[in-house]
């Protein structure tokens, strides 16, 4: 019987330390020194874990921030790749985005962020709480050992990036392979190789439903003042710390500008943006431009194709923009920089152009209409189910 | 602390493990007893200090007050001694549901009275003391043990073991005084065994294994389903249903086992709590393995006083009734849980009546009714509202309603299989009494065995959620 005793309690901690060693080994988010498996092979399938750990790498001098059109439109598979992290969260809450912030401007190589801002992220609403994630950005030894070593998770994560290794880089997408901001050639190669999917070949009913279940609902918006003081201190903390940073508005498909307009939002849309050039310049692609129709550079309702992402990295960051399928020259044609100075003129035009799309009888606004009818059936459901009994 | 957390598991246990060993070792009996209620009394407050103000209260009176009923040695046995007994003792049970009643029932009540008057009264929420439901439980046991005489009622150390002795302290299994005296009194002769820590070590990581990588897994499924405020689709439905049939009996039968073989570590042996109850082929067998102590309590403490099966049919069933419908609402202050236990009241009344039919129906056909049944009522028991369990009851029965509006992308083939498996390890793979009653000659299989379900579970514990049965 005590042999017995004594083989549970040495076998046990056999395993539980063997499984700690390959995670250490392994190291799929990066946390550790070892270097068995190269950075480019890593994919972390959960950012709430692997982000906290990648901000704080020695090789991050440009924080990508912002909410899951960050996380896919500017993909990096490792999250992190040539001094950039793209610290994007699946929606994100204004406060996980500052505290990702907050947690990168500590990592002294920290040299410049790129925020794609969302307007849905600035109602009082939007704010999941997260409790988990903020204790692994707060660090300690507690959420380091538990996510990284003693962890099935991690080593699930591990042997991915075991199988991507052992297959060879030659066998690694080029998104994973190529440098960030991907290369003109490349965002070319991928734009062209996802053509004519996504969006533009979703049925209506789909498009319904997309809008419906994974849009935030932007009926009853209320602007957040707390969250607003809190995005304002968060840049000027950066700003003291020395950081570059540059604020964007992602670019919207005309189906979400239509449910922000029928949902009666489009003057707070619009004051928001006013709230913003008060920090600083900001870059902005959203509103009833080009890119708003282009159905193609979209995967779905709510985000745009990756190549299109990397190009307006480019953009942001000043580099060539790619020359293929007239994706620069779209961007371009869309792209305006509101500052505090022309806020009044830019705005007007935006309107303008809002009231023109709101005239003709579209299927983007029809489908809105549809998911917005569909989105108040369930409110109310909620509150009836709310009452008790 | 929760027992799937690493500083329960590689911080509290051991080294409470340790200096138990140690002091009984010494033969220092009332200290190693004090330790166990002081490490007991720690782990409680863990979760919140203020809370052992109000244990500590319940623990005082009770013992008070059993002092009252324990009948004197010397005294006169006459009829009216036991009548002021009987009063004290019906006192004391009162104070125990009233303290139980204003913490868990309190809002529940005026909002219900609200609703029936059509007037709205603002409440403050209360906050539930954690366990309150168990520990009360156990003091109405305690003060029934006093009445009766039963022995070492007055054992004021005895008595904190009983209610305090951590195991069991937040989610049962119930025990009774007389199991527990026997095993832990003052000349009882505590130590560390070989056979107990090995035992105990391999039933907790049973538990642990059931908690962490079964039930748990399932709240993915069923959490988004069951709190979409509006209709269901068939598929969906009874995915959520299944899972949650799975997750709780996976998760309390977990939570029992990881505390049976926690106590069994200290030397202490606690009566089972779940045998297989999914392989039930009627409610009468299912409420004979599932909760089993909550089940002879609620015979014992209720079902029996109120005349049981001596007082006719009619009355027979209408105990029943009252025996599960206050069964279902102990378990939460919602009408939900009433409907619950009015369900399965009907169902053992029903179960009863067929009994004494000598209607014979299959075996299989027995099973899944009672399994199909049980899976239905859970939908009362985790559904928040009766909305919520309607949306769910009608997408079971394929009324889902509008396709666009209902809740449509949950439930795929990976989810499916959980169900499956889980599904098939209850119904086909021996149970935890049966793991532990096979002879397990091989020392590096039996150890095998335990290093496996230990490292899985501790590789997955990073961010434990409770034990549902922690909510009552």
């Amino acid at each position: 019987m005590k042999r017995r005793l004594v083989l549970m309690l040495t076998m046990a901690g056999a395993l539980i330390l063997c499984g700690a060693l390959v995670n250490y080994l392994l190291n799929p988010y990066g946390v550790w020194r070892t270097t068995l498996i190269d950075p480019v092979f890593r994919k972390p399938k959960d950012e709430h874990v692997a982000l906290p750990y990648a901000i704080r790498g020695a090789e991050l001098s440009t924080l990508l921030v912002g909410t899951s059109r960050v996380v896919f439109g500017m993909r990096i598979d490792g999250l992190a790749a040539n001094g950039f992290v793209n610290g994007g969260i699946r929606a994100a809450s204004l406060s996980e985005s500052c505290a990702t912030v907050d947690a990168a401007l500590a990592n002294p190589h920290l040299k410049r962020i790129v925020w794609g801002l969302d307007f849905f992220q600035f109602a009082t609403s939007w704010d999941p709480a997260n409790p988990e994630f903020d204790r692994r950005l707060d660090g300690g030894a507690g959420p380091i050992v538990g996510d990284t070593l003693l962890s099935l998770a991690a080593l699930d994560n591990g042997i991915g990036d075991l199988k991507r290794m052992l297959r060879g880089r030659a066998r690694l997408p080029t998104s994973a392979r190529a440098a960030v901001p991907w290369p003109p050639e490349v965002i070319c190669g991928e734009y062209a190789a996802e053509l004519g999917r996504g969006l533009v070949r979703t049925p209506p009913a789909a498009i319904v439903r997309q809008i419906s279940n994974n849009m935030p609902n932007y009926q009853n918006y209320r602007f957040s003042e707390s969250f607003w003081a809190l995005f304002h201190a968060t840049i000027e903390r950066a700003q003291r710390r020395g950081v570059d940073v540059i604020l964007f508005v992602p670019p919207m498909n005309a189906y979400e500008l239509e449910v922000i307009r029928r949902a009666g939002d489009w003057d707070q849309f619009e004051g928001w943006k006013r709230r913003l050039v008060t920090i600083g310049p900001v870059i902005d692609l959203s509103g009833y431009n080009r890119l708003a129709y282009l159905d193609d550079y979209y995967t779905d309702v709510m985000h745009h194709k990756t190549p299109i992402g990397e190009s307006i990295l480019r953009r942001l960051l000043g580099m060539q923009m790619p020359a293929c399928y007239g994706i620069g020259e779209n961007l371009s044609a869309a792209m305006v920089r509101l500052d505090s100075r022309d806020i009044d003129g830019a705005i007007a035009v935006q309107d303008r152009m809002m009231r023109e799309a709101s005239s003709v009888d579209s299927r983007y606004g029809q489908l809105a209409e549809a998911a917005l009818l569909d989105q108040r059936a369930r409110v109310k459901a909620r509150q009836q189910a709310s009452v008790i009994p | 602390m929760l027992f799937n957390s690493y500083p329960f598991t590689f911080g509290f246990l051991p080294v409470a493990l340790i200096i138990f060993g140690l002091l009984a070792r010494s033969g220092k009996l009332l200290a190693t007893a004090w330790f166990t209620i002081l490490a007991s009394l720690f782990f409680y407050g863990w979760w919140n200090w203020h809370y052992i103000f109000l244990f500590g209260f319940s623990v005082g009176f009770n013992y008070l007050w059993s002092l009252l009923l324990i009948p004197a040695a010397d005294a006169p046995s006459g009829e009216r001694s036991r009548r002021v007994r009987r009063i004290l003792l019906g006192v004391g049970v009162a104070v125990n549901l009233t303290l139980l009643g204003y913490f868990k029932y309190r809002n529940f009540l005026v909002e219900s009275a609200g609703l029936a008057l059509g007037r709205h009264w603002d409440l403050a929420p209360l906050v539930l003391p954690l366990a309150v439901s168990f520990f009360t439980f156990e003091q109405v046991t305690y003060l029934a043990s006093s009445y009766a005489g039963e022995p070492g009622t007055g054992d004021f150390t005895s008595y904190c073991m009983f209610i305090a002795f951590f195991p069991h302290l937040i989610a049962g299994p119930i025990v009774r005084y007389s199991e527990i005296y026997p095993q832990f009194n003052r000349n009882t002769r505590f130590a560390l065994t070989v056979p107990n820590l090995s035992d105990g070590l391999m039933i907790f990581a049973i538990g642990l294994f059931k908690k962490v990588i079964i039930a748990d897994t399932f709240r993915d499924i069923v959490d988004p389903i069951f709190t979409h405020p509006g209709p269901v689709i068939f598929g969906d439905a009874w995915g959520a249903a299944l899972g949650f049939a799975l997750q709780i009996y996976f998760d309390f039968s977990g939570y029992s086992d990881m505390a049976i073989g926690l106590a069994r570590m200290f030397g202490v042996r606690f009566p089972e709590n779940f045998d297989s109850p999914y392989k039930s082929r009627d409610l009468v067998q299912f409420w004979r393995r599932w909760h089993i102590t909550l089940s002879y309590f609620l015979r014992d403490y209720l079902y029996i006083p109120l005349g049981g099966n001596r007082r006719g049919e009619l009355r027979h069933y209408l105990n029943l009734m009252i025996t599960m419908v206050l069964g279902g609402l102990w378990h939460g202050a919602n009408w939900t849980f009433v409907v619950w236990g009015t369900l399965h009241g009907l169902g053992l009344s029903l179960n009863h009546a067929r009994r004494k039919a000598v209607w014979k129906v299959p075996d299989a056909a027995a099973w899944a009714t009672t399994f199909v049944f049980t899976t239905i009522a859970w939908v009362f028991f985790r559904a928040s509202t009766f909305r919520q369990a309607a949306f769910l009851l009608r997408g079971m029965a394929g009324l889902a309603g509008s396709a666009a509006l209902a809740h449509h992308y949950s439930i795929g083939a990976h989810d499916l299989t959980r169900i499956a498996i889980a599904l098939a390890i209850v119904l086909f793979c021996p149970n935890r009494q049966a793991i532990m009653n096979y002879d397990w000659r091989n020392d590096y299989l039996y150890a095998a065995a335990f290093a496996i379900l230990m490292a899985a579970a501790t590789m997955t514990m990073a961010n434990p959620p409770p034990f549902i049965y922690f909510q009552f």
